[in-house]
């Protein structure tokens, strides 16, 4: 082993000189060199760890809150100003609370589906009948929208489920999909004929079922007969 | 206490946030070196195992109003590769960082703490805790029941662990101690910033035991007596007389066995032996018997509650306590160089022996230990001992090592075999 001649003390065998004094040491043959004790280069400064999940759902609802807030009071504000009084002011705050309820429900609430979809359906229901409040509106909400909502909810609520319990999630979904779309336009016309000719009638929508019967039929066909999954989030990937 | 997702910082780790820098990062080093090259996924694995033994330092630091605090880390630590120059280039007050790290390089595992979070003795659980999980990850086995300061991974944290035992000892009743002293303090130039130059010494400790107990004193005794005559020397030699200054020597004190106390936080305090250059020529032995009579007479319980009652009533006083955070980081730095650095001229840390299950022992080639960088001190040492080997490193943020210099010259001129090694 290698000594400092000035200093007495001894070396690594790869040091070119002493660590105390810099006194130039001789090295005698390159074999045995010792493991570097350190790297050779300064780590660079770490960088802290990104936001995880929750932390980034939490930061999310925050941006989205303020977000909304921004134009909210705007609208009161110009309303204030230009008529002296909250008038259509009404319409955008609750356009904004809807939003706003629509946008972080899934943001916060992703684990309890079943609960978002509740909260939608009352939320989509508040917001239409506010828009009649306000409006003074003529009963439209009681005889077109509530039936329409409910139908839309109910079919929405039975996809989830059938989707939910099949085992291989792949065409099946969109063969449900395409047949409630075809009962959706059922519900539409009765709930449509009920509120503009005060009778029950079913007349168009039966063409859209004839057409969406045969394509669910046949996209569930395909879907048993070739049971390969396809992955919605592998398709709709962003 | 589980419930709860943050805790508060103790005493002596308040006054670190206000004080770090990109020279003080506050981070001091224990590391081990094995016999084999270290394997980092089983090193992360056990990393993740033992961290719900520690839940105190599961944590990253928040600002409060009046006080930072610490709020449960949601993330993993990760083992993170060494660097040319350790304890530098952390930001450990960054949202979602750790105020510790876990480093390896070849065959050597390094654990960084900040001081905010614990001192040497909490660090040294958490390693010789972590290599015992990791040599059970690799398949050597142990028995951990010879060892208390090898916690287990799957027990849950003793309540004891988080209390802040500064708070605990401290007696309103006794009266301040006031011994200030401006000490010397080494005129040297600092390297660039984001340097940490180490030297470590490998010293075999027949030896050195053999001419400490030649004076009749004890192992951190003749270490420290060596220190302030190396400081002495550089004194005579390099300076004029008018500006010598007392040569203060910052011994910290594990206060765990003295007051029976198992917390996981800081609990140390210095003690602070010293001798004035300018009363006249001092020489080894009588440097070495002042240092050896002031340590009897300052590690003492009572003694050492008095120095804990002033630091801990500063924190107390109410007008302290509801300043503003903003306005505390202004005055901290300030407070912290009146009443720490400006009264020291050096610091030596004492690990002690450090001990692992038998069955561990041919596995671990050596541990070192690297203290905290310090700007007012520029030059810092510790030791522990470790089968027949002393390792006494020092850290200094200057280019020029002359202290180190004139200590290793001392020892080898004593007969010391001594082997240097460096960054």
């Amino acid at each position: 082993m290698p000594y400092c001649s000035r200093c007495g003390v001894e070396v690594d065998n790869d040091v070119k000189k002493c660590p105390l004094c810099s006194t130039p040491i001789q090295i005698l043959g390159s074999d045995n060199l010792t493991l570097g004790r350190y790297p050779d280069k300064p780590a660079p400064q770490p960088a802290p760890p990104r936001r995880n999940k929750k932390e980034q759902r939490r930061m999310a609802a925050i941006i989205i809150t303020f977000g909304l807030l921004i134009p909210g009071s705007i609208a009161i504000a110009a309303d204030l100003v230009v008529n002296k009084d909250i008038t259509w002011g009404t319409y955008t705050i609750s356009a904004l609370i809807y939003i706003w309820v629509i946008i972080l429900l899934p943001v916060l609430y992703y684990k309890t589906p079943v609960f978002t979809l509740m909260a939608y359906y009352l939320s989509t229901l508040l917001f239409l009948y506010s828009i009649e409040a306000f409006s003074g509106g003529d009963k439209w909400f009681r005889q077109l929208a509530l039936p329409i909502i409910t139908v839309t909810a109910i079919l929405i609520a039975i996809n989830f489920f059938i989707a939910n319990r099949s085992a291989i999630k792949g065409i099946n979904i969109f063969a449900f999909a395409v047949f409630s779309l075809g009962l959706e336009c059922v519900g539409i016309e009765m709930a449509l004929s009920l509120f503009l000719e005060n009778t029950i009638r079913v007349w168009w929508s039966i063409m859209v079922l004839s057409a969406t019967f045969p394509t669910g039929g046949l996209l569930l066909y395909l879907h048993y007969k070739t049971k390969k999954p396809l992955k919605a989030e592998k398709f709709f990937h962003i | 206490m589980k419930d709860k997702n943050w805790y508060r910082l103790d005493n002596a780790g308040k006054v670190y946030p206000a004080i770090i820098t990109h020279r003080r990062t506050s981070l001091f080093r224990i590391s081990a070196t094995l016999a084999k090259p270290v394997h980092v996924g089983k090193l992360q694995k056990s990393l993740e195992i033992i961290m719900k033994r520690f839940p105190y330092f599961n944590v990253q630091i928040k600002r409060g109003f009046f006080w930072y605090y610490f709020e449960t880390n949601e993330h993993t630590p990760t083992v993170e590769r060494d660097s040319l120059y350790p304890c530098m280039a952390a930001n450990v007050k960054k949202k979602r960082m750790y105020l510790f790290r876990v480093r390896a390089f070849n065959k050597r595992i390094a654990v960084e703490f900040s001081h905010v979070l614990t001192d040497g003795t909490g660090a040294l659980i958490f390693l010789k805790t972590l290599l015992f999980q990791y040599f059970r990850e690799i398949g050597i086995e142990a028995n951990r029941e010879s060892d208390p300061f090898i916690f287990d991974p799957g027990a849950k944290p003793n309540p004891g662990e988080y209390e802040d035992s500064f708070k605990k000892v401290f007696n309103k009743k006794i009266p301040f101690n006031r011994r200030q002293q401006r000490a010397f303090h080494l005129p040297e130039n600092f390297d660039r910033v984001g340097r940490y130059n180490i030297l470590t010494a490998i010293v075999p400790a027949d030896t050195i035991l053999a001419k400490s107990r030649e004076y009749n004193v004890s192992l951190t005794d003749f270490l420290t007596a060596l220190l302030i005559e190396s400081y002495r020397q550089y004194c005579t030699d390099n300076l004029k007389p008018r500006r010598w200054k007392p040569i203060v020597v910052n011994v910290p004190v594990n206060l765990r066995p003295i007051f029976d106390s198992r917390t996981m936080k800081n609990f140390f305090l210095p003690i602070e032996p010293a001798i004035d250059p300018r009363l006249g020529e001092y020489t080894f032995e009588e440097i070495i018997s002042k240092v050896h009579h002031y340590m009897r007479h300052e590690v003492d319980s009572k003694v050492l509650n008095q120095q804990i009652t002033r630091n801990v009533k500063g924190e107390m006083y109410t007008f302290v306590r509801i300043m503003p955070l903003v306005l505390k980081n202004m005055v901290l730095p300030v407070i912290y160089n009146l009443l720490g650095e400006n009264n020291y001229s050096g610091s030596l840390s004492n690990l002690g022996r450090i001990t692992m299950p038998d069955e561990l022992k041919e596995h671990i080639e050596r541990f070192e230990f690297i203290p905290a960088p310090s700007t007012g001190l520029k030059t810092k040492a510790g030791f522990l001992s470790w089968g027949d080997k002393v390792y006494i490193s020092f850290g200094r943020l200057t280019k020029d090592c002359p202290i180190e210099r004139i200590f290793f010259r001392k020892m080898r001129k004593m007969g010391i075999p001594v082997k240097i090694e460096n960054n």
